[in-house]
C-alpha cells in the first residue's frame, strides 16, 4: 500500500498560504497597494489518478437525449450527467458510461477489535482489517465519519489497495476477518464484491458495515461472499430518513430482510439522535418489525450520538433515554439489545435468554466469554451468534496498518 | 458617460437594486469578438462607454477575482481560453495585478485538458484547480451541507463564473449558478440532487453571495452577461428552449429560479 505523491502536498500550501495573505489583506482598509500572493514550484500540480477507474456495474443509458447514465446500484437510482458524479460521490459518467472512481482506492485501512464494526456477537474480540473508501450515498446529518463519507475521493489521501495487497495486509498484521466500514462500503461494489470474493477464497471472514442503501440485485450479488453484516437502521420512519439521511427506509428494511434470508449473521444499529429518533414508540415498533420478520436473536445496538456534522448542537444521547429505549426493547421479545457509547452500563454485557446470568462482559479493553461452544457456560442453552475462545484481551485503540 | 464609477462590494442582493433582471446578450461570431462583445455587454449593464468605468463598476484594483470556468467536458465543450483572457485583460485595465486573477475549476487536469495553462507564478495570472484546500468547518443551507474551497472562501474577494452554457438533463440547464458548485468539497451531493431548490440554496449560501459580480456565459452564437445570477440563468434557459432542436419538445425547466428570485438573489428575466 503506497501513500499519495507527495507533491500534492506542495501546491496545498500554496493555496492555503495564498488564502491566509488574502484574508490578511482584507482586513487592511487600504488595500490599493496588491500586495504579492506567495508562489510555489510549477511543477508541483497534481493530477488526477486514474488507475483506480473501472467500468461500474448496476447503470443503464439514460433515457433523455443528453450524454448521461442512470446509476442502479442503489435505490437513489441518480441521473449522472457526463463528467458528474452520483450522490456517492464515487461514480461518474464519462463517455456515456458509468465507471467507478475508487476500485483499489481506499482512504482509510486499520486494525482494530470487530466490536469496533459494532458486532458484538461475532467471533468477539477478533483483530479486524478494516479498510474504507471514500463516499457514502446518504447524508446523515450526525456522521461521525463525514470527512471521509460526504466527501469525494479525489481529496482524501489515497491508499492503493487492490484484492491482492489487502490480503497481504491482513496476513501480515494477523488478521482472519476482513470488513469493510467507517464509511459507505457498498457504493464501491466492484471493489468491495472483487475483495469479498479473495477474501473467503483464502479462507477469511468477511464483514460489512452498512447503512443498507443497495438496490437488491447487487446485494444478491454479494451475499454468498459475506460472513456477517452490521446494518445502520437510522430511525423507523420514512420522514425521519428522508429529513436526516437523505433516504428512504423501506429499502433498507428490504437490506435487512435479504440479508436474513441469505443466512448471514445480521446485527442491527441504532444511533440515538436526541429529538430525532429517539421516540419510544419508534424503537418499540422497529423492535416488533425485527421480532416478526427476523426473530428474537437478532442483537441491536443503541449508539449514543456523539455530536458531529450537522448535528454538533444536539447534546450526547442521555444515559436514561439508551436505558428506556434498550428496556422497552427486551420487554417486546428481543434477546439481545445492546447499549453503546455508556461506561458500565448493564446494556454493555451479553445475557443468556435463559437463565438471565451474563455470559459475556465487556470492557474497554476485555472481553470475558462464558459462552462455550456457543452454549451458556451455565445453562448450556445455545446463544445465538458466531463465538470462539473464552477470553479475548483486546488491543488498545486501533492500529494504522499504513 | 463621465460619472464616477462606483463601486460595490457589497452583498449579492444590494448589487441587484441596481443591476437586478438586467441581461446583456451579445451575437459572437469567433474568439476574436470576445473583446468587442464584452465591452457592448457593458455597455448594456452599465450605460457606460468607458470600459475602464464599465468594470469598475463591479471591480477594484485591490479585488482579487476569480474566474470560475467550467472544464468539464473538455476542449470545444467548455469555457474558452479566449474568452476568459478577454476577461482577464478587462480587469488588468483597471488596475487589477495579473497575479491576483485566479482561473479556476474543480481538477487541475480538467483546466489543462482544455488549454490552460496551471500556474501559482507571482506577476501572472494564476490558474489552478480546488483539488483539496477546504475549510475546517462546513457551511449549511437547507440541504446543503459541505466544505468551501479556499479559493471561494477566502482566496478571492469577488467572483465571475464563467461557465459553458449546456442542458442539463437534472436542473434543466448547467449555468452560472451550477458552474459554482464546484467550489464545494462535496459538489456531488448538489450535482446529483433531485432536489427543486437545490440551486437556490446553495446561491443563498455567503462565500458565495458575498463575492458574487458577474455571470458570463457562451451560448449558442452569443455572449451573455448580468450581475444578476438568477437573471442570467433564465435567460440562458430560455436560450437553450429556443434552439431549433427544441421545436415540438417539451420546454426545460429550471425550477430552482422562482425559489431564488423568493430569496431575493434575483430576478427571472
Amino acid at each position: 500500500m503506497n501513500e499519495p505523491d507527495s507533491q500534492h502536498i506542495s501546491r496545498r500550501d500554496f493555496v492555503k498560504a495564498a488564502a491566509g495573505t488574502a484574508c490578511a489583506m482584507a482586513g487592511v482598509a487600504s488595500a490599493e497597494t496588491p500586495a504579492s500572493l506567495p508562489a510555489s514550484s510549477p511543477a508541483s500540480f497534481p493530477t488526477s489518478d486514474e488507475s483506480f477507474v473501472r467500468e461500474a456495474s448496476y447503470w443503464t443509458p439514460y433515457e433523455g437525449d443528453l450524454t448521461a447514465v442512470r446509476c442502479r446500484l442503489c435505490p437513489h437510482h441518480c441521473i449522472v450527467p457526463e463528467r458528474e458524479r452520483g450522490l456517492c460521490g464515487v461514480r461518474e459518467c464519462r463517455d456515456g458510461r458509468l465507471v467507478t472512481l475508487v476500485y483499489g482506492r481506499a482512504c482509510k485501512a486499520v486494525v482494530v477489535p470487530i466490536e469496533e464494526r459494532n458486532l458484538w456477537h461475532f467471533l468477539p474480540g477478533e483483530r479486524t482489517l478494516t479498510v474504507a473508501a471514500a463516499g457514502c450515498n446518504l447524508s446523515c446529518r450526525g456522521c461521525n465519519e463525514w470527512q471521509f463519507s460526504q466527501s469525494s475521493p479525489d481529496f482524501q489521501g489515497t491508499i492503493s489497495a487492490d484484492p491482492g495487497s489487502i490480503l497481504q495486509v491482513a496476513r501480515t498484521s494477523e488478521c482472519d476477518v476482513l470488513a469493510f466500514g467507517i464509511t459507505e462500503p457498498v457504493v464501491a461494489w466492484e471493489w468491495l464484491k472483487d475483495c469479498l470474493i479473495e477474501a473467503r477464497g483464502a479462507g477469511m471472514k468477511t464483514v460489512l458495515s452498512t447503512n443498507g442503501y443497495l438496490a437488491g440485485d447487487a446485494l444478491s450479488e454479494l451475499i454468498p461472499h459475506l460472513s456477517a453484516v452490521k446494518v445502520d437502521l437510522k430511525g423507523f420512519n420514512d420522514d425521519y430518513y428522508q429529513t436526516y439521511c437523505m433516504g428512504r427506509l423501506e429499502p433498507v428494511l428490504e437490506t435487512i430482510l435479504a440479508l436474513k434470508k441469505g443466512g448471514v449473521w445480521l446485527e442491527i444499529a441504532w444511533p440515538v439522535v436526541p429529538g430525532g429518533n429517539d421516540k419510544e414508540d419508534e424503537a418499540v415498533a422497529a423492535a416488533k418489525w425485527i421480532l416478526d420478520k427476523l426473530g428474537r436473536d437478532v442483537p441491536l445496538h443503541f449508539l449514543r450520538h456523539d455530536p458531529a456534522y450537522r448535528l454538533k448542537h444536539v447534546p450526547e444521547t442521555s444515559r436514561r433515554s439508551l436505558t428506556l429505549l434498550r428496556k422497552l426493547c427486551m420487554r417486546e421479545g428481543l434477546h439481545h439489545v445492546y447499549v453503546h457509547g455508556v461506561d458500565d452500563h448493564e446494556g454493555r454485557k451479553t445475557y443468556c435468554p435463559s437463565c438471565l446470568l451474563p455470559v459475556v462482559l465487556r470492557s474497554a479493553n476485555r472481553i470475558e466469554s462464558g459462552i462455550d461452544k456457543g452454549r451458556c457456560g451455565a445453562c448450556h442453552s445455545p446463544i445465538a451468534g458466531v463465538w470462539k475462545a473464552p477470553t479475548i484481551q483486546l488491543g488498545t485503540g486501533s492500529e494504522s496498518v499504513v | 458617460m463621465s460619472q464616477e464609477p462606483i463601486h460595490f462590494p457589497f452583498a449579492l442582493d444590494e448589487r441587484l437594486w441596481f443591476f437586478g433582471g438586467k441581461v446583456a446578450h451579445i451575437p459572437i461570431a469567433s474568439a476574436a469578438d470576445f473583446s468587442f462583445a464584452l465591452d457592448e455587454g457593458m455597455l448594456s449593464l452599465t450605460a457606460s462607454d468607458d470600459p475602464v468605468d464599465q468594470w469598475s463598476y463591479f471591480f477594484s484594483s485591490s479585488d482579487i477575482v476569480g474566474i470560475k470556468v467550467n472544464c468539464r467536458l473538455g476542449l470545444g465543450r467548455s469555457t474558452s481560453p479566449a474568452l476568459v483572457a478577454a476577461i482577464a485583460e478587462k480587469l488588468t485595465a483597471i488596475g487589477v495585478p495579473s497575479d491576483r486573477i485566479i482561473v479556476w475549476d474543480r481538477r487541475n487536469a480538467d483546466l489543462s485538458e482544455c488549454g490552460f495553462q496551471l500556474s501559482t507564478r507571482s506577476g501572472a495570472m494564476r490558474c489552478f484547480g480546488v483539488e483539496d484546500v477546504f475549510e475546517e468547518e462546513i457551511e449549511e443551507a437547507g440541504e446543503i451541507a459541505g466544505r468551501f474551497s479556499m479559493i471561494d472562501s477566502r482566496l478571492c474577494t469577488a467572483m465571475i463564473s464563467v461557465p459553458f452554457l449546456r442542458q442539463h438533463p437534472i436542473e434543466g440547464i448547467d449555468g452560472c449558478v451550477h458552474n459554482l458548485f464546484d467550489g464545494l468539497e462535496n459538489a456531488h451531493k448538489l450535482n446529483a440532487s433531485v432536489s427543486a431548490t437545490i440551486a437556490a440554496e446553495f446561491l443563498s449560501m455567503r462565500p458565495v453571495r458575498e463575492k458574487w459580480r458577474l455571470g458570463i456565459m457562451e451560448c449558442e452564437g452569443s455572449l451573455l452577461l448580468s450581475a444578476d445570477p438568477v437573471a442570467l440563468d433564465s435567460a440562458g434557459l430560455a436560450q437553450l428552449n429556443r434552439r431549433p432542436e427544441m421545436q415540438g419538445k417539451p420546454q426545460l425547466e429550471c425550477s430552482w429560479l422562482e425559489t431564488a428570485q423568493d430569496l431575493g438573489l434575483g430576478l427571472i428575466q
